[in-house]
């Protein structure tokens, strides 16, 4: 009995001790991304739609830019690295680096992106006043769906399930 | 706030809101040149070029191609190599009989029918609405068949890592094929120039809408003998020449 006891214990001392309980908030051994507050008081879109959505909106801008010319702010991709560009070690405003707020949540995400391949990672400005949202106003007091009307035009609801209807004619 | 404030204001509104429409439809009151909305789409209404005077441009001047290198963060190397990025390079031609020098600046011609759209095989090479012929870099491959098609040797491939000295305003990146743009990002903003017409001391670079029969342009295209280079191809460049 005392045996089975101790061995408990012991057991339960070692998983205390072991880097996996104490790899902190996340415990499943990935650190949680760093979340590094932009320069303006809010982004282009709220929180819960930019995580969901940057990337489509983001694809979406860059095709209209290209090929016709459409250079609105919100969602283009200079403008979000006006914001989020934050100083490195040297002082240099830029948005790479492992602890920077894209990569480090790409990283979480297990996403590898390659924008910044072709595209500069320094802002072009000097970041002191946000580009184009206001505290009182802008784009950025819209809600989420209203946002994906207006970015998206008629493109299905994203966040409905896919139906077989959807595949109609692909998969048969 | 009271009923009647509430009444009135809604009245009025209503009232100015009739005017309105009595005024607008299909009544344009000033008709006044005016650039293209940053979510307006480039359209034909548009088409872009250039004039080169080759009577002006002077042997030995380089002011466009530094101009357009810095505009756009190529880099020019002291000595020229294939392999360099070029977006636009001087030529000297000397007359085989008389002897006669000239020089000119040779870029994208922006063509109305260009062959690298033709040959692409991935559609990354293609004609703005507004003439100006790019590369959409998010699709080339890099396989350079547009460079072997276009007659004018315009197009240039990144052979080298370019470690971020990218400019904000111009993307580049390293396996993709570029040329002159035509300063898009300039006639996006609605600066109505490019870089190399802006540098050139003599003024021998002209920007400006073909389209557009008042344009400075057109009514000199329209006035004075003036050349594309092969015109034999057929492809009707937005870029012309005089003096040659």
């Amino acid at each position: 009995m005392l045996a089975s006891w101790l061995k408990s214990a012991a057991l339960g001392a070692l998983l205390a001790l072991s880097p996996l309980a104490t790899a902190g908030d996340s415990g499943a051994g990935v650190p949680a991304p760093v979340i590094q507050k932009g320069t303006g008081d809010k982004c282009v879109a709220d929180t819960e739609y930019m995580r969901r959505n940057h990337m489509k909106d983001l694809k979406h801008q860059r095709d209209q830019t290209m090929h016709q010319g459409i250079r609105t702010k919100q969602f283009s991709l200079k403008n979000c690295i006006e914001c989020h560009a934050t100083p490195d070690a040297s002082g240099q405003r830029t948005v790479l680096g492992k602890d920077h707020f894209c990569q480090s949540c790409h990283t979480y995400a297990a996403v590898k992106i390659d924008c910044f391949q072709c595209h500069s990672s320094k802002p072009e400005g000097n970041g002191a006043m946000h580009p184009i949202v206001s505290a009182t106003d802008g784009p950025g007091s819209r809600t989420a769906a209203s946002m994906r009307h207006h970015s998206l035009g008629k493109s299905p609801n994203l966040d409905s399930p896919i139906s077989v209807k959807d595949f109609a004619g692909v998969l048969k | 706030m009271n009923n009647f404030e509430q009444y009135r204001r809604r009245f009025l509104g209503g009232a100015l809101a009739t005017a309105g429409a009595a005024v607008m439809p299909g009544l344009v009151l000033v008709e006044v040149a005016h650039s293209r909305a940053p979510d307006e789409p480039v359209s034909s209404k548009n088409r872009w070029g250039l004039l080169i005077d080759t009577t002006k441009c002077a042997t030995g001047c380089n002011e466009c191609v530094t101009a357009c290198s810095k505009e756009n963060g190529w880099t020019q190397k002291e000595v020229y190599s294939p392999q360099d990025p070029q977006w636009i390079r001087k030529v000297e031609l000397t007359h085989n009989s008389t002897g006669a020098k000239h020089s000119l600046p040779v870029m994208c011609q922006h063509c109305e029918e260009p062959p690298c759209v033709d040959v692409c095989p991935t559609g990354a090479s293609f004609k703005r609405d507004d003439g100006i012929v790019l590369v959409d870099r998010h699709i080339c491959i890099g396989c350079r068949y547009c460079m072997m098609a276009c007659p004018y040797k315009a197009r240039s491939l990144v052979h080298e890592d370019l470690n971020d000295t990218q400019l904000a305003r111009m993307p580049r990146g390293k396996g993709c094929v570029e040329s002159c743009t035509l300063c898009m990002h300039k006639i996006d903003a609605g600066d109505n120039t490019t870089a190399c017409a802006e540098a050139c001391p003599e003024h021998a670079i002209l920007f400006g809408d073909l389209n557009d029969a008042g344009s400075e342009i057109a009514q000199r295209l329209a006035g004075h003998a003036s050349r594309e280079i092969r015109a034999d191809l057929g492809l009707n460049t937005g870029v012309r020449y005089t003096g040659i």
